[in-house]
């Protein structure tokens, strides 16, 4: 113990110029940036520059994130959030910290969902993309934005188009923006592409609710809904002129339920159909005439999707594809456009498939391709006769069967043809093909994860196992039971004996690299996302994907996971769909157990056997998985109803019994809810001073921090979680309690950071940062009342629960922390590391937990003693060190948490952070790496010059023998 | 000018004074404890009825009558009945505890915590072993302490003291005067006074 205290003195000590060093940073760390699952309409090849034939990727994914991804290795170029800030994951609303007053959520719902859309002309240089009020241009190549503009009272933009501008393209641009904007009435806008400035709009003042827009080469169309008491389902057709934007005629349609808008430079089209389609009505716009297509086939399921492609060639007629989805299986009818006429007749039916399929557009030369991906090959179909031009196999099937696909075609000779293809599957990853190969492919599933959990390496157990036996057991049994162990072990001797020279000399040649990955342990994180993958990432190998798996029924619903992981099994439990448990070394399933039961948390408690899960339901009351699996008898749970009204202490085992409730007065909300991590080590129970006297901290278990918000002010209670006592609570008036206010818990101390006044005389606000430790007793050497009691005593008995001596201090930081969380190490002997988010640097980082010492001298120097313990001058802001940044000059966009582990290292723990969008993993070593050999060491030199001694000794010593004897004989 | 801020200030006070009569000064609460294995509906029982003033904290037992402590144990069969303590107050708290608790041997202290509504939303009671003399029977009221505690004021950082700038109508700095040097006589007179001291002394050796 007291080694452990002097060693953590003397790290503490050291520990004071840690940074990232440049040879470690992309090293030791790995990060995915993501853009979130890309969506079918704003996914395209495209090419950024007229000069050059090179094309990007870009995507508005379901993130509402603009993006570019360079083809060639799936490295993203530029991204930009369309949002501010990032969309919250669904399943974390609940205890996100702001919730829209009614006033706002009565907006919200008035303007409905924010719709993206992106729309890019060749050779112009930019992109445009449009998401709730705002149209932007963004550079291609770089992403910067041109300009934007926002439609006003926030209404959101329905629709937008490219349309050539007609005007002189050496001066402006050779497209124009038109833009739908409204709610009852809409508005179409024409700005200029290069500036946005507004050329004409159009108002349409009968109050119909503005649905789409659509342009040909000659006229520009705008549909509005007609209000349900008027005509149900009828849409009003109104063709503009272009170069004013004046109404030219106008028709009203009766259309189904689902409405599609198609423009082609020749002609364009709405489509409608139920929701479980037999035929499609289609016009083309301009005309009275509704064609009524025929979808059915006979023997084949219900039709559950039906989807439309537009093949758009310059010459006419325009070609769509519509991909018609069953259970089973998939296949598409093409049909012709004819602009004159208005009429559109089938050409010919794509076979039947019984698997998933996507379709995807190409046009070369003009005239359009279709291109179809199933899991096993990719097909080409020529569009003039419907056959196949050519075919590819596919080297890997998609994750989750194909999403939908953009298909890059060129044709070299008479029918040679290459093929690119940007598959989005089911399961969330971006994949890109030349040829049926896969090139590269994106994990943005990950963009959704939830839940994360560390897998330790389970191989050593088995042995630990016998062991403990042999420890147990009669000396005979444990003899006997030995050799057995010995004999079998026998077996693997020659296999062992065969490898030896490699692993000899590949333990001479290994690299630093590879011996630290021993170091730490074959750790694996599994992670789980809202959606139902689960993925297993490597931390040794940058992060690459082990295995991934789509959860059973899974469905597009974000839902809360809640993961667990014991004995190399992950059990995964999921909000109203059941329990899968994976094997986590190869992501296998073993079972899964379907249940509908609705949960906002899981809570693993020990069992009598094995360990039990409860499930928390909304209003917190804790249910087991099953009715015969109870906890231990005297487990104590602390949970919390989701309306975050109520904080509630259980009893639980072979009946729940709740012991206390901690509620929040009327107007006020509980936000937050912190333990002390479940691996939580203390290396020594007090701190030494400089006078070698020591304090003795609080060390209780059962400690929980809550964070309770009213209007403009929020308190911080520490509660004991077995009694419900408040042992301390402090009120922030005049703070920002909107952002949210993270908190940490551990060891003897709690930090919390918020934006708020920094006086109560001074109405100027800043970000702070405060921390509180716990004693025992403010005297140094008295334990207080705890130092008369005996060694054991429960939390119930008298005298047991007492208040600890808090001291507090707080600092000025710079940026605001959305998310907290605490180095974990094996010991708890090196010092620790405060793991902070910053969400406007896109950042994370690692303030050392002695900056924040409370006890720092203030408006003084220190005196001997105090510099002797380490502290120094207090400083009322805290300076966030560059050399803090773990994610160093990395862009980690939206992470929401952050999660630690201990490595076989006690100097080492695991980093991982997740949550809005991107991953990030790293690993830090808080009091620098003091129990591993330095850069400087070289094994092979070592060994060198100990052989090379060895030999000296081996070739003097006869030498040295003979000229002893000869001297011997000289006297 | 003079007049009314006079005037405005006056106004202030009154309101001020107004506030402080509507405010009720003097809060009372009930304790209430229950068995933890009884029926939900039941209300418990009356512990403790506690005044208490919101603005210096201070509080006066009107009632306290503890659970019995022998016979409520011999009666359950176990050895520590636990007991929620409750508060009469809306939106109100609990705590655990367990009857040993309420053991002669020990001073119970309850304590209040105040909301920022005045009222008490959470009680809690604790124990310590008595120091001085072994118990004797007596009023159970002298035995139970009562303190009422609102939530500490934050720790708020502590930002460096300077003496404000001091600006004129131009917005430029009026250099303040810097502070008046002490002569040379005034820095070291002690020094002369010394020499003065010792030349004096030590004159008489001749």
């Amino acid at each position: 113990m007291r080694l452990n205290a002097l060693l953590s003195l003397f790290l503490s000590s050291i520990s004071s110029v840690h940074s990232i060093l440049a040879d470690e940073a992309y090293h030791i760390d790995y990060h995915h940036a993501l853009l979130g699952i890309p969506q079918a309409e704003t996914t395209f090849f495209h090419q950024p520059s007229a000069s050059s034939n090179a094309s990007l990727l870009y995507t508005i994914s379901e993130k509402a994130i603009i993006g570019a991804v360079n083809p060639k290795d799936g490295s993203v170029v530029w991204r930009q959030s369309l949002a501010d800030p990032l969309p919250e994951p669904a399943s974390v609303v609940e205890e996100a910290v702001k919730l829209p007053d009614e006033e706002q959520q009565k907006a919200l719902r008035s303007i409905g969902p924010a719709k993206a859309g992106l729309l890019a002309e060749e050779g112009s240089g930019f992109v445009v993309s449009y998401y709730g009020s705002a149209v932007s241009a963004w550079d291609a190549m770089n992403g910067k934005l041109a300009w934007q503009r926002l439609m006003p009272q926030g209404q959101h933009v329905k629709s937008a188009l490219l349309i050539p501008s007609g005007r002189d393209t050496s001066s402006s641009s050779a497209v124009d923006v038109l833009v739908l904007h409204g709610t009852e009435g809409g508005t179409v806008t024409r700005l200029d592409a290069s500036s946005g400035a507004v050329v004409w709009e159009y108002e349409d003042r009968s109050g119909a609710s503005p649905r789409y827009l659509a342009s040909t080469k000659n006229s520009i169309y705008y549909v509005s809904e007609q209000s349900a008491v008027l005509a149900a389902n009828s849409m009003k057709i109104v063709s503009l002129d272009t170069e004013n934007g004046r109404e030219d005629k106008g028709h009203v349609l009766k259309v189904d339920e689902v409405v599609t808008v198609t423009s082609c430079p020749n002609a364009a089209f709405i489509s409608g159909h139920g929701r479980s389609p037999r035929s499609m009505k289609v016009n083309v716009l301009g005309s009275d005439k509704v064609n009524t297509l025929n979808l059915e086939r006979s023997n084949d399921g219900e039709i559950e999707a039906v989807s439309i492609l537009p093949g758009c060639g310059d010459s006419s007629p325009s070609h769509i594809l519509v991909h018609v989805q069953t259970r089973d299986g998939a296949w598409a009818e093409v049909f012709n456009i004819d602009s004159e006429s208005a009429e559109v007749r089938k050409a010919y039916s794509l076979p039947y498939l019984k698997a998933k399929d996507a379709f995807a557009v190409s046009i070369i030369d003009g005239k359009p391709h279709f291109t179809r991906i199933t899991d096993v090959e990719i097909e080409l179909y020529s569009f003039a006769s419907g056959i196949v031009v050519a075919r590819w196999p596919r080297n890997q099937p998609s994750f989750g069967g194909p999403g939908h696909a953009q298909a890059e075609v060129v044709l070299r000779g008479q029918s040679n043809y290459a093929i690119r293809i940007s598959e989005v599957a089911t399961g969330g990853e971006w994949t890109l093909m030349r040829n049926g190969e896969l090139v590269w492919s994106r994990p943005e599933m990950l963009a959704h994860v939830v839940a994360a959990a560390w897998v330790d390496d389970v191989s050593g157990e088995a042995l630990a196992h016998e062991l403990d036996f042999e420890g147990h057991e009669n000396p005979l049994r444990a003899y006997t039971h030995r050799l057995k162990r010995h004999l079998r072990d026998l077996e693997y001797l020659p296999a062992w004996l065969q490898q030896l020279p490699s692993s000899v000399t590949s333990g001479l040649l290994t690299s630093k690299a590879e011996t630290e990955k021993g170091l730490l342990g074959h750790k694996l994180l599994v992670v789980a996302t809202s959606t139902g993958q689960h993925v297993a990432l490597d931390p040794a190998k940058a992060g690459a994907i082990k295995w991934k798996r789509l959860a059973q029924a899974a469905s597009d619903e974000a839902r809360a996971v809640s993961l667990y992981v014991h004995d190399g099994v992950v059990t995964s439990y999921v909000d109203r769909l059941g329990i899968m448990t994976i094997n986590a070394t190869d992501g296998r399933d073993i079972s899964f157990d379907q249940s509908d039961a609705h949960f906002t948390g899981v809570i693993i408690a020990p069992g009598p056997v094995a360990p039990v899960a409860y499930r928390i339901s909304r209003d917190g009351q804790p249910n087991t998985t099953a009715i015969s699996d109870v906890a231990r008898d005297g487990t104590y749970l602390v949970t919390r109803s989701a309306s975050g009204q109520e904080v509630q202490g259980w009893m639980v085992g072979r009946s729940n019994i709740k012991l206390w409730t901690f509620s929040s007065a009327a107007g006020s909300r509980i936000t937050n809810v912190v333990a002390r991590p479940a691996h939580d080590p203390v290396s020594s129970i007090g701190k030494v001073l400089g006078d070698r006297s020591v304090l003795y901290k609080y060390l209780s278990p059962n400690l929980v921090l809550i964070t309770s918000t009213k209007r403009d002010s929020f308190t911080i209670y520490l509660l004991d979680s077995i009694t419900g006592t408040i042992l301390y609570s402090a009120t922030h008036q005049d703070a920002d309690t909107s952002s949210p206010i993270p908190s940490v818990l551990s060891e003897n101390w709690f930090t919390y950071s918020f934006f708020g006044t920094s006086d109560a005389k001074s109405p100027s606000k800043c970000h702070q940062l405060v921390i509180v430790e716990l004693y025992e007793s403010p005297i140094p050497n008295d334990r207080g009342p705890l130092g008369s009691s005996s060694a054991n005593y429960s939390s119930f008995s008298p005298g047991s629960i007492t208040k600890p001596h808090t001291i507090t201090q707080s600092f000025v930081i710079t940026q605001p922390i959305s998310h907290m969380s605490v180095t974990q190490t094996a010991q708890g002997i090196t010092s620790r590391q405060l793991l902070c988010t910053l969400p406007d640097l896109n950042a994370i980082i690692a303030i050392p937990r002695y900056l924040l010492d409370p006890r720092r001298p203030v408006d003084r120097d220190p005196t001997r003693e105090e510099i002797e313990e380490g502290l120094f001058r207090y400083s009322p802001v805290l300076d966030l060190d560059p050399k803090f940044f773990l994610s160093h000059s990395r862009e980690v966009v939206g992470i929401q948490k952050i999660i630690s582990a201990p490595t076989l290292l006690e100097s080492t723990s695991l980093v991982f952070g997740f949550g809005g969008l991107d991953v990030f993993g790293t690993r830090v070593t808080p009091s620098k790496a003091f129990d591993v050999l330095g850069k400087g060491f070289n094994k092979l030199a070592l060994i060198g010059t100990v052989a090379a001694l060895g030999l000296g000794t081996a070739v003097l010593a006869p030498m040295v023998r003979r000229k002893a004897v000869e001297r011997g004989w000289r006297l | 000018m003079r007049v009314s801020l006079f005037a405005a200030a006056a106004l202030m006070l009154q309101d001020v004074h107004a506030e402080v009569t509507i405010l009720p000064q003097l809060q009372s609460v009930d304790i209430f404890y229950q068995l933890m294995r009884s029926s939900p509906d039941d209300k418990g029982s009356l512990l403790a009825f506690v005044k208490y003033n919101v603005s210096s904290l201070e509080s006066t037992l009107l009632s306290y009558s503890p659970p019995a402590t022998s016979d409520t144990a011999t009666e359950l069969g176990t050895s520590h009945p636990l007991f929620r303590i409750s508060t009469n107050t809306p939106d109100g708290s609990t705590t655990v505890t367990s009857l040993s608790t309420f053991s002669p041997t020990y001073t119970q202290t309850l304590t209040l915590h105040l909301r920022d509504d005045d009222l008490v939303f959470a009680a809690s009671i604790s124990a310590e072993p008595l120091v001085l003399s072994p118990p004797t029977p007596q009023d159970p009221k002298t035995s139970l302490k009562v303190v009422v505690v609102r939530p500490q004021p934050a720790p708020t950082p502590k930002l460096n003291v300077r003496k404000p700038v001091v600006v004129d109508a131009d917005g430029k700095e009026v250099p303040q005067e810097p502070e008046v040097e002490k002569t040379l006589f005034q820095k070291y007179w002690w020094a002369l006074a010394l020499v003065a001291v010792l030349a004096l002394a030590g004159g008489g050796d001749k």
